[in-house]
């Protein structure tokens, strides 16, 4: 006889209680119906697909945006004695993703990049094996980054009728009305989908934002607050180099253990940095946008936003990270003026000019080259990687390409109907982003209650909670702890001395001393 | 960009070995290396102050630090894997220091092991009689080591004041002490004790609230730590509970293992062939141990081994010529008629003190 579901619980991951919304979610996957999960950051999703998998026959696939995060999940998976489980990415080598899939009759997890999931080779394999269900977790990743940048988010729903239409789960914590209306035509989710929606609000974060003069006095700020404050914090930066200068620039003035993290660095250090932040080694990390997603660590105390992120989702799923034992904690994000032009130039920059659809189409010698060989083109014209894959994909969408995805000889009205096309859409996903921008840019400068303008995004509304504990303009204070640090650091080395060893004194003082 | 006191100190360290040495005998000063070449340049060039406050100084972060400088154009490089300093190190040496003075009480010298052994007992005690006066007797020891613990045990018990009391008495003697020291320095050593309900401070905390980097923050403390060490040679009767922790302490010349052996030799009225055979050492490395002593111990017997004329005339013609090469100062002496050995020459010398000028 099957286990019961809170057998399952206790026995695989030691819970007594199921948190809210999980075990009805569960138990519709059990049922095979398909789902959109919208729970909270630290909500506990992965529970959601990692018990049925565990439960049920046959093999679930987990759909993860992130080498990292698979790596980490499967980890943990393993750490508790769980070792059917899986993961498969394009940094391994051909000999490791073997070894990984030679026992794939008795695996009940194989996690996947979407990337990978699309590979003919892997869908091959996947046809012969016995699906209990598919999941797509961090699901609002379709939308974000499905229409331009990661195509393969896109196909998910053709791919899964490849094989036989399995049931599908759909997680995300940052979902807006929108957002969930990608998610849903993208997996082909089934009419009587189940939508489970649950508040997004993360009650125990305070939010802060805090306009700084410059760059130097952000800087300055932001050593202040690393000093004051508990830790470990993550510090939010959009760019490479900068994580790397402040990462620096922190250690040597705060005598902290500081790292940087970023899509620049390779495999090995940055799993290296991910360990020691989740082995506590690390007190503070500086990191662009490619650190962060999913992972779970219990007591992070801060996430700071040194540069503004380029959307409330991203905002939303990023301060995530913080307090996920449910303890106080603190996002703050630091705006100085001009800091939107940082998201923006970087939102132009993934943009390729529309005349380079011109060139490629026009290109003779490209006639009939496969999709990859245009991609290569593309790069060989001076196309960044990421400008080089989004106007391949726009072409393949606009149907230059035969089935064999070898690319069209098309008439000149056609290229020209094509390249204006192009420069439309463009202009109008730039212009999407920028309202994002101005979104999040409106959110930091808000002199209302910041929580009930974040979930506002997210059509939610919210009670008001104990103004004490919401955001700075509720008059929330700083979490416990980290203010008396400071009383403290003000005394001159008399009142030190005093303090120390003079009880008399430091009795009469209380009063004065601290806040809670 | 802020300057850094490490930089500053070396330009300082340079510019008084001038061409005679290379850095590498800087940094050997630096890091307390005990050989006698060593100890003698420390005393030689008057860098005794700085002789062992960096131990941990790497090698190649020093030698980092030495092509900083280059580049910047403070120092240049001489013949010989010499250095000199630039008119422009210098500038930038005197700017240093004339709005942040190299911290005076600081005398690595005498007080680099003394300084090392005192802070952990300093810090113990504060921290237990913050806990002891508030009648709070469950705390954790704030100094690891087991030996400093039963130290401070056993301190304690010797005294007959009640523990408010003896706080009290250790606060007004502290308070006193570091009255005495720049702002920075007093903040730095209080900074970093602890006790009831208030932690001790890292550097880096320090170096944020009181603007100044980390490394010199560092010597801040340790020119309070060698400052109070200084006062409590000289007038031990003015805090008899700072005194006390560090009676035995100061009680030691601070001498090399085999060196503190040859002195026991010494004390016992051996001479130096006797000393060597005893120990079954080279007459040189025992020579080496004498001018260890000489520098170190007021009861060395150093006419037994070179006149006072001769001392003299070796101090006059360092002065007349300059000059601190063995060679110079031998081939000078010799000129003028007299005979005298390299064991003497570094014996004469090795008392540095009457040098300055
Ligand atoms: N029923 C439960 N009882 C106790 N702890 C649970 C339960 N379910 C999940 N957790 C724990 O909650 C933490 C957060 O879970 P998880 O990482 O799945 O969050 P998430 O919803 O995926 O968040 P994110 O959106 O940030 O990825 C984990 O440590 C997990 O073990
Ligand atoms: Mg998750
Ligand atoms: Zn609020």
């Amino acid at each position: 006889m099957r286990m019961s579901l809170e057998e399952g619980l206790h026995r695989f991951f030691g819970f007594e209680n199921f948190r809210p919304g999980q075990k009805a979610i569960i138990e519709d996957v059990m049922h095979g119906r398909d789902c959109l999960a919208v729970l909270p950051t630290g909500g506990g999703k992965s529970l959601l697909y990692q018990l049925p998998a565990l439960l049920s026959d046959g093999l679930a696939i987990i759909v993860s945006p992130l080498i990292a995060l698979m790596e980490d999940q499967v980890q943990e998976l393993r750490a508790f004695r769980m070792k059917q489980a899986v993961c498969l990415h394009s940094g391994l080598s051909q000999q490791e993703r073997k070894v990984r899939l030679h026992a794939i009759e008795s695996l009940k997890l194989l996690y996947l990049s979407p990337e990978m999931l699309s590979q003919p080779w892997m869908q091959r394999l996947l046809k012969h094996q016995k699906l209990s269900f598919v999941a797509v977790d961090e699901a609002h990743c379709i939308s974000q980054w499905g229409h331009e940048f990661r195509p393969d988010y896109q196909m998910l729903g053709h791919v899964l009728e490849v094989f036989g239409r399995p049931p599908v789960l759909a997680l995300t914590a940052t979902a807006t009305p929108a957002v969930r209306e990608d998610i849903y035509t993208a997996l082909r989710m089934k009419e009587n989908a189940r939508i489970h929606l649950f508040s997004l609000d993360r009650t125990n974060i305070r939010l802060f934002g805090e306009s700084v003069m410059d760059e130097k006095e952000k800087q300055t700020r932001l050593f202040t607050i690393l000093h004051h404050f508990q830790r470990p914090v993550l510090v939010y930066v959009m760019s490479r180099s900068r994580a790397e200068a402040l990462a620096e620039r922190a250690a040597e003035a705060l005598n902290l253990r500081t790292a940087y993290y970023h899509g620049g660095m390779d495999a090995a250090d940055r799993q290296n940095i991910q360990a020691q932040f989740l082995a506590d080694e690390l007190d503070v990390v500086i990191c662009t946008s490619a650190f962060g997603m999913g992972i779970n660590k219990p007591d992070v105390a801060a996430v700071i936003h040194y540069h503004m992120p380029s959307n409330i989702e991203s905002y939303m799923q990023e301060i995530g990270r913080a307090g996920r034992s449910g303890k106080d904690s603190a996002a703050v994000v630091l705006y100085a003026p001009g800091d939107e032009n940082l998201p923006h130039d970087m939102m132009l920059g993934e943009f390729p000019p529309p005349a380079a659809a011109r060139m490629l189409l026009e290109d003779t010698s490209l006639h009939g080259a496969l999709l990859t060989e245009v991609e290569k083109q593309a790069q060989g014209i001076g196309l960044s990687e990421v400008q080089a894959r989004y106007v391949v994909y726009q072409l393949f969408k606009a149907g230059c390409f035969h089935s064999t995805n070898e690319m069209k000889q098309l008439s000149r009205p056609a290229v020209e109907n094509v390249v204006r096309e192009l420069s439309d859409r463009i202009m109008k996903r730039r212009k999407e982003k920028e309202a994002q921008i101005e979104e999040v840019k409106a959110y930091i400068l808000f002199t209302g209650c910041r929580r009930q303008k974040l979930l506002a995004h997210f059509n939610e509304e919210t009670v008001l909670q104990d103004a004490s504990i919401c955001c700075d303009h509720c008059l929330a204070v700083w979490p416990p702890g980290s203010e008396k640090v400071r009383d403290r650091e003000d005394l001159s080395w008399q009142g030190r001395l005093q303090k120390l060893l003079l009880p008399d004194k430091r009795s009469n003082e209380k009063g004065g001393f601290g806040h809670e | 960009m802020q300057t850094r006191f490490s930089s500053m100190l070396l330009l300082h360290m340079l510019e008084k070995v001038e061409t005679f040495r290379t850095p590498r005998s800087v940094y050997h000063i630096v890091t307390g290396k005990r050989s006698a070449q060593t100890l003698q340049d420390a005393r030689w060039f008057h860098l005794d102050h700085w002789f062992h406050i960096y131990p941990h100084w790497r090698e190649a972060a020093f030698y980092t630090e030495i092509d900083a400088a280059l580049k910047t154009g403070w120092l240049a490089l001489e013949e010989e894997g010499m250095y000199s300093v630039t008119p422009a190190g210098r500038a930038q040496l005197q700017m240093y220091q004339k709005d942040q003075p190299f911290p005076a009480a600081v005398n690595g010298w005498r007080f680099a092991a003394g300084s090392r052994a005192f802070w952990p007992r300093l810090h113990l005690a504060v921290h237990t009689l913050s806990h002891l006066a508030a009648k709070e007797t469950s705390f954790r020891p704030a100094e690891g080591s087991a030996q400093v613990q039963q130290y401070i045990k056993a301190w304690l018990k010797g005294q007959r004041s009640t523990y408010q009391e003896l706080a009290a008495n250790l606060y007004s003697e502290l308070e006193r002490m570091l009255q005495e020291l720049p702002a920075s320095s007093a903040a730095s050593a209080a900074g970093r004790l602890s006790g009831l309900g208030m932690s001790g401070r890292t550097l880096g905390q320090l170096a944020v609230s009181l603007n100044l980097e980390e490394e010199r923050v560092k010597i801040e403390w340790l020119n309070a730590l060698h400052f109070i060490l200084q006062t409590l040679t000289k007038d031990p009767g003015d805090y008899p509970l700072l005194a006390s922790l560090a009676a035995d302490i100061l009680a030691q010349p601070r001498l090399t293992y085999s060196a503190s052996q040859t002195y026991r030799l010494l004390q016992k009225g051996m001479n130096l062939t006797e000393i060597s055979a005893h120990r079954g050492l080279k007459n040189g490395t025992v020579e080496d141990h004498f001018v260890e002593i000489a520098g170190e111990a007021d009861d060395f017997p150093l006419y037994e081994y070179v006149s006072p004329q001769i001392v003299e005339h070796v101090r006059q013609t360092v002065n007349d010529l300059e000059t601190k090469k063995l060679r110079a100062v031998k081939e000078a002496i010799e000129a003028s008629g007299q005979v005298v050995s390299y064991f003497q020459l570094r014996l004469a010398l090795s008392t540095g003190e009457e040098m300055k000028r």
